[in-house]
């Protein structure tokens, strides 16, 4: 038996709760509609798929206006992922992952409107493009590894637009004409803020910055289908391939180096690995090739001189603690790089 | 690509299991395809798939017939991988050059896909979503979030039609909802969302009169009278959950194909 | 015992008040049926009443409301919904669950009350209202009047003792408004319930001798105890139209519009077959007859939206449609009342502001339509629909919730029409309405019956059909 104890002051009230209930049966309702208008605009363009992302921000609408007409942080997550369920029960063409990218869409909403107390037209636009955007990037997640990140970037750029768009602007706009045609109460809605120039500035310099950040680090170093102690190895190069330490472990080398760092020292030392000029010289750089960057898994890089490495058999490839480490001997510490994901070869 | 695939009732297979042991399951497929490494594993899985299909009395031919998008769209994931890697040794080349790792590569990722929307739709067919919603409450979450799913299937019903004569509307009315420029689609989204979305909202008021009048969300918890029993097919369900994560575990630990 | 003393409610952006100054005492068992014209606060008062303004509607409130001594700005939620149970308007937007044994069992659920309780509260509410033989049915395939049901036993499950309804039967067909009036006779008389009943239909209310008070402009104007069927008529409320439209004359012999032979359904399940229609410049035609029984899907046939199976629809190249949607808000698409008139095609302004000023509308162009009373929009789409001078006119019940000044003004537009040699469709519940007003009657249930009304009347009296008889709802004339 339940006890009478009355329940704590909740997140959403009852009101709050069908208005997110009726916005994700609406959403899941019309992203048939979408699908529809999404195919009309592939076939303007003549591609298969892809144009669709043009309007891949109406999927954000829905827990964009659930966060402006509550004005409660979770508001968009509930939003979206029951969207999501709504999408997936009705026979939707992506299956149950509609609800994981539906799910992760309201929760960026969430996070996105949440960063200022009030919202705004900007902020809501940055968040509509943002959370829009991740889409492409779950996909790939999922679907498509090793799809060039250039398609990757021009989708993610069309859902970003889209986003800002048909979401964070159509979800204003909304909300403006709901407010006027007194169909929400003005009281009940998060109020709109005289925008502040400077305010938008700071949130406009980090979220793009976090942006850029991530679609690097996406782009160029993340694959989620790497083993960790791999790398791949590409750029100029007529056979490139991904480097599997476990499978090169009978040509290691050992060599004693010291770790020279402005901050850190360590003494000499016994290190086995194998030598970069083998890993390179086996997918054949091509003629007039001149430097090659090791790029770790943060995105930290250095670059080295190509003819002086391939000539050096004391610069390797170690694995530490399961991950790749590149001992560079005789070069000063920062030349170090632990946790080695690519060598691109320029 | 729209799979017409929805829940009709039956008394086979899985139709007889309780929805959250159908959960369960669906998510053992998820688990398999997105963590075992290989691509026999998802060609069992995909044929799990299909045999679930036919003990649930589906007809695996019409299952196929209805979800050929998703075949489509698979050969089409397969052949993009495919062209796309160059690693490995060349095999055979028309143009582009089709090497081993390629094929590999695409074979995995187009199983993947197929192995996903596959499980999807069997549970989509065999699951009943309400029965499904209510039993979503009273696996423990809050149930006052876990009714908005509860009512958001209600109403999908009610925008359904709500849609339908809303485009209807249009129709008789003269209106231009085609999308041939920009302006267009923002007129044709405009014309059609924000009616739909006023029908819902004229009806906030209604429904949170007609579950506040009735005491919801007074108290942290409320009486659970049904409860789902669990019966021999719930446990062969969830005993093949069991069954597709301890194949994960070993196609990890030994790296199956 | 329910006190009210000095009760003004005023919602924000509104400049009068819904409420102002009423004060009132309903003792235990009465029964009370409030009614006036729309927006008169009949909803507001419900709604007032169960504690739901100001808690969840913002509103200033002011005055006292007391159940029992206890005020129900301070009492206990729950005490306030086992006293009090709100049944609402639109059965479609009260029911929140998937099936019907959720629905019922919700409120008990809600109080935590043991398993056993719940499932004797479920068995019982279902049993009263009589729809236990659709215990395990989904709610969504429920018909109007069944939901309607439903929504009553699932509020008889808190075991409230006053029941409040809010027009219970403006969205019901007349058979399913029957039931839910006779269900009322059966909470009168075996439960002995304090019954707070708003409605427009007073007849069908008269066996339960009530109190009547009648709202205006948010305050009581008159309190009286019915007992005669006089008392309505001396008070102008009886449903009877005097009409007598002119009669458009036998000289037109060309036929407008010609429906031949169709035969249509849904999902195998048949809904016309081998029916036909001849209908002649000026003519007015009543479509009477239950939910589902196919009267929506005649319009829609004939507006070219759903194709005949068989058969076919037959109308002049040239002829302009009107269709007017019973949701004012389905076919409202632009940002002011201007742009509506836009869509149609362009309106000079001389004409648009006549238009307006006779649809009561002037000086309304430049405001977002959505934002107008639903008399207001259901005028302005009337309005809009009939800008192209349409010789074709469809209408999907256009009188629910309308008052009586709204109601006369949506039968003289077609009345104008008419004039004009337009024909009407007209799907409407309201049989008194439709008998004064139309030359022909099509009824559209089990079989489809056609004719002048009194002709069809008298064929459904025969087959037993009281619902759709006009005298069912003028009460029985000694």
């Amino acid at each position: 038996m339940c006890a009478l104890a009355r329940a704590k002051r909740p997140l959403l009230d009852v009101r709050e709760v069908v208005l997110v209930a009726l916005l994700a049966a609406v959403g899941g309702v019309l992203s048939t509609y979408v699908g529809y208008i999404g195919n009309l605009i592939n076939r303007l363009f003549g591609v298969p798929f892809g144009a669709g992302q043009l309007i891949a921000g109406l999927h954000i609408l829905w827990p964009i206006l659930a966060r402006l007409l509550t004005a409660k942080f979770g508001s968009g997550t509930l939003t979206g992922v029951t969207k999501g369920v709504v999408e997936f029960l009705s026979g939707g063409t992506h299956g149950v992952v509609i609800v994981l990218i539906s799910f992760v869409e309201g929760l960026l909403v969430d996070l996105g409107m949440g960063i200022s107390r009030r919202s705004s037209l900007v902020l809501t636009m940055l968040t509509g493009a943002i959370a829009s955007a991740s889409n492409v990037f779950l996909f790939q997640a999922i679907y498509f590894a090793g799809v060039s990140p250039t398609f990757i970037l021009v989708m993610a750029a069309l859902s970003l637009v889209s986003g800002a768009f048909f979401g964070g602007y159509l979800g204003w706009d909304i909300r403006r004409f709901l407010i006027a045609s007194r169909l929400v109460p003005q009281r009940a809605t998060a109020t709109p803020r005289a925008s502040s120039l400077r305010g938008h500035i700071l949130t406009l310099t980090v979220v793009l910055a976090l942006l850029a950040g991530g679609i690097y680090y996406y782009t160029s170093v993340y694959d989620p289908f790497s083993a960790p102690d791999s790398a791949r190895i590409e750029g100029a190069l007529s056979s490139p391939y991904t480097f599997c330490y476990s499978d090169w472990e009978d040509k290691a080398v050992m060599v004693t180096a010291e770790l020279l760092g402005s901050s850190t020292y360590v003494p000499p030392q016994d290190y086995t690995g194998i030598p970069l000029a083998d890993l390179l010289e086996r997918a054949q750089p091509k003629e007039g090739a001149q430097t090659v960057l090791v790029i770790a898994e943060d995105g930290y890089e250095v670059s080295f001189d190509l003819p002086a490495v391939l000539g050096d058999e004391t610069v390797i490839l170690s694995l530490d603690r399961g991950r790749l480490r590149l001992i560079a001997t005789g070069y000063e510490g920062s030349y170090w790089v632990r946790r080695v994901r690519k060598i691109v070869v320029r | 690509m729209i799979p017409k695939v929805s829940y009709h009732a039956g008394t086979l297979g899985l139709h007889r299991a309780t929805p959250v042991a159908n959960l369960l399951l669906l998510s053992g497929f998820l688990i398999v395809v997105l963590a075992a490494p290989g691509i026999l594993v998802k060609l069992g899985a995909f044929g799990l798939v299909m045999i679930l299909t036919a003990l649930s009395g589906e007809g695996v031919g019409t299952f196929l017939r209805n979800i050929r998008f998703v075949l489509l769209f698979a050969f089409v994931l397969f052949l993009a991988q495919a062209l796309s890697v160059r690693d490995g040794t060349v095999l055979f080349s028309f143009g582009l050059p089709v090497t081993d790792q390629g094929l590999l590569a695409g074979a995995q990722m187009a199983l993947r896909f197929l192995v996903i929307l596959s499980s999807s739709l069997l549970f989509v067919l065999v699951t009943d979503p309400d029965r499904l919603a209510h039993a979503i409450v009273r696996l423990g979450i809050p149930y006052r979030y876990g009714f908005i799913l509860v009512l958001a299937l209600r109403f999908v019903p009610f925008f359904r039609r709500e849609y339908r004569t809303v485009r209807e509307a249009q129709h008789v009315r003269g209106v231009d909802a085609s999308i041939r420029s920009l302006a267009g689609l923002r007129r044709a989204i405009r014309y059609t969302f924000l009616p739909v979305l006023v029908s819902g909202l004229t009806r906030v008021d209604s429904v949170a009169i007609s579950m506040k009048g009735r005491c919801f969300g007074l108290y942290p918890k409320r009486t659970v009278t049904r409860k789902e029993h669990w019966h021999q097919m719930d446990w062969v369900t969830a005993a093949l959950f069991v069954l597709l994560l301890g194949i994960t575990v070993l196609a990890r630990r030994y790296a199956w194909l | 015992m329910i006190k009210i003393e000095e009760l003004c409610v005023r919602y924000p952006d509104r400049d009068r008040p819904a409420l102002r100054g009423v004060s009132e005492r309903i003792e235990p068992g009465e029964v009370v049926v409030v009614t006036g014209p729309s927006g008169c606060g009949k909803s507001t008062l419900c709604r007032v009443l169960a504690g739901f303004i100001p808690g969840m509607i913002p509103a200033e409130v002011e005055g006292e409301i007391s159940l029992d001594g206890v005020s129900v700005w301070e009492a206990d939620p729950a005490r306030i919904a086992t006293h009090l149970g709100l049944v609402q308007q639109d059965p479609d937007a009260q029911i929140c669950t998937l099936n019907v044994w959720e629905e019922v069992a919700f409120g008990p659920e809600n109080l935590c009350l043991a398993p056993d309780e719940v499932t004797a509260r479920v068995e019982q509410s279902l049993d009263f209202v009589g729809i236990t033989h659709l215990v395990e049915r989904e709610t969504t395939t429920l018909s109007g009047g069944e939901k309607q049901r439903l929504a009553i036993a699932s509020i008889l499950a808190m075991r409230p003792e006053v029941i409040l309804l809010d027009e219970p039967t403006a969205n019901l067909d007349p058979e399913g408004a029957k039931n839910v009036f006779d269900l009322l006779g059966n909470l009168r008389e075996s439960e002995g319930r304090t019954l707070i009943v708003v409605e427009h239909r007073l007849e069908p209310l008269l066996t339960l001798h009530p109190r009547l008070l009648i709202l205006d402009e948010g305050a009581i104007v008159t309190r009286r105890t019915t007992r005669r069927h006089m008392d309505l008529d001396e008070l102008g409320l009886r449903a009877h139209w005097d009409l007598h439209p002119p009669s458009i004359g036998k000289s037109r012999e060309k036929v407008a519009l010609t429906v031949e032979d169709l035969s249509f359904g849904y999902n195998n399940a048949s809904l016309f077959e081998h029916f036909s229609l001849e209908l002649r410049p000026g003519e007015i035609l009543g479509v009477i007859g239950p939910n589902g029984g196919g009267k929506t899907t005649l319009l829609r046939l004939i507006a070219g939206l759903e194709h005949p199976s068989k058969g076919r629809v037959v109308r002049s190249k040239d002829s302009v449609l009107g269709y007017v949607f019973q949701h004012p808000h389905q076919q409202i698409f632009e940002r002011t009342v201007r742009g509506e008139f836009e869509i149609e095609g362009g309106i000079a302004q001389e004409r648009l502001r006549h238009t307006l000023s006779e649809a009561k509308l002037a000086g309304l162009e430049e405001v977002p339509p959505l934002s107008l009373s639903l008399g207001e929009q259901r005028r302005l789409t009337l309005a809009t629909a009939l800008s192209r001078d349409p010789d074709l006119i469809l209408l999907d019940e256009p009188f629910i919730g309308q008052d009586r000044w709204n109601v006369m003004w949506i039968v003289s537009q077609i009345l104008t029409a008419r004039q004009r040699g337009a024909v009407t469709l007209l799907v409407s519940h309201d049989i008194p309405l439709v008998a004064a007003l139309c030359d022909r009657l099509l009824y559209l249930g089990e079989e489809a019956i056609e004719g002048e009304p009194n002709a069809v009347f008298s064929h459904l009296e025969a087959m037993g059909k009281e619902a759709f008889l006009p005298t069912y709802w003028e009460g029985m004339r000694a």
